[in-house]
């Protein structure tokens, strides 16, 4: 007789719907945080999300067997925004050759890409990918650096590290926002 | 869990967690939930003793009768072509003298010499116990002709 599913990742094995939307219920907020810090986007943080369920029903069956599950999730995120990213910088880079030779030819003129008006954004977002990383997991994720060090592969030394870099590169940017640039 | 890395935040690290935790557009949950159900194996409704239903077209319903009735249509033949052949087994033994190997050997003027190794094993026996059970060489087939009288 099959076991009946007890743990919410043993439910999500079994694709039960209403565990889904659990778990959508229980992440969403620090999840699509997390993905907005790290794709500087709101609608690719969006898409991210929507992959990373996805793919969750896709693969559930492995989820019964994950000890812990968040760090599971974050992982699988960070690997979504990696891929959503290699497909942007290809796009960004088509976008951009078709725009110069239109401009070339006079069609039309290239507009540069919408301010940020938030200075802490702003900050963040000129952040190397690793450092954005870490402290999207840290501050939005609101994951521990044991936990980051697990979700990116690495020692909770380099985890740390990478936060610290990122939090006095903020702080010299806001200080000296003319340097930053 | 935490770690001795997990210390008290700066003041920058104050200002980017206050910053606001944007709560994702109510239009996502909807548009995730749909594709994972769109991923998920549909759901049986579930009959009276908890199993749940299997769900069949009229076809297959028609295929499984069908099949029944050929099957125990074929079933009933065998069983009469089968008491038929077992009577007729029955009347012919009844009819035959039961003759031993040996004899019906003589009868014929065939000397055991000659005779193929599986004949020589069954020498002795009468032949209808020891003839069905090594039908299948063409010794027996051409010995059950022999000691049926054929030869």
């Amino acid at each position: 007789m099959a076991k009946t599913p007890t743990t919410l990742g043993e439910q999500l094995a079994a694709g039960d719907s209403e565990a889904f939307a659990a778990l959508y219920d229980r992440l969403a907020v620090r999840l699509f945080n997390t993905a907005r810090t790290m794709t500087d986007s709101l609608p690719d943080a969006e898409d991210t999300v929507h992959d990373l369920f996805v793919e969750l029903a896709r693969s559930r069956d492995r989820l019964a067997r994950i000890t812990d599950l968040d760090a599971y999730i974050f992982t699988m995120l960070r690997h979504a925004v990696s891929r959503r990213r290699r497909r942007r910088d290809v796009d960004r880079r088509a976008i951009d050759s078709i725009g110069r030779r239109r401009a070339e030819a006079g069609s039309f003129t290239t507009q540069p890409a919408e301010p940020v008006d938030d200075a802490l954004t702003a900050a963040v977002a000129t952040l190397p990918p690793a450092q954005r990383e870490v402290l999207a997991l840290k501050v939005d994720g609101g994951l521990t650096f044991a936990e980051i060090a697990a979700v990116i592969g690495t020692s909770i030394n380099t985890a740390a590290s990478r936060y610290r870099y990122a939090i006095e590169n903020i702080r010299a940017t806001l200080t000296h926002p003319e340097s930053a640039r | 869990m935490t770690s001795p890395f997990d210390r008290e935040p700066s003041a920058i690290e104050r200002m980017l967690h206050d910053r606001t935790l944007q709560t994702p557009p109510p239009a996502l949950r909807s548009r995730v939930l749909t594709a994972v159900d769109a991923v998920l194996p549909k759901k049986v409704p579930a009959t009276k003793s908890g199993k749940a239903a299997q769900q069949h077209s009229p076809e297959y319903a028609d295929l499984v009768a069908g099949t029944f009735l050929m099957s125990t249509a074929l079933l009933l033949i065998i069983a009469m072509l089968s008491s038929d052949a077992a009577s007729r087994s029955v009347s012919a033994a009844a009819e035959r003298p039961l003759l031993s190997f040996a004899q019906r050997a003589e009868a014929a003027g065939i000397t055991l010499d000659v005779m193929p190794p599986a004949v020589q094993v069954a020498g002795g026996l009468p032949y209808d116990t020891a003839i069905p059970r090594q039908r299948n060489t063409l010794h027996v087939l051409d010995t059950r002709s022999f000691l049926q009288g054929d030869l």
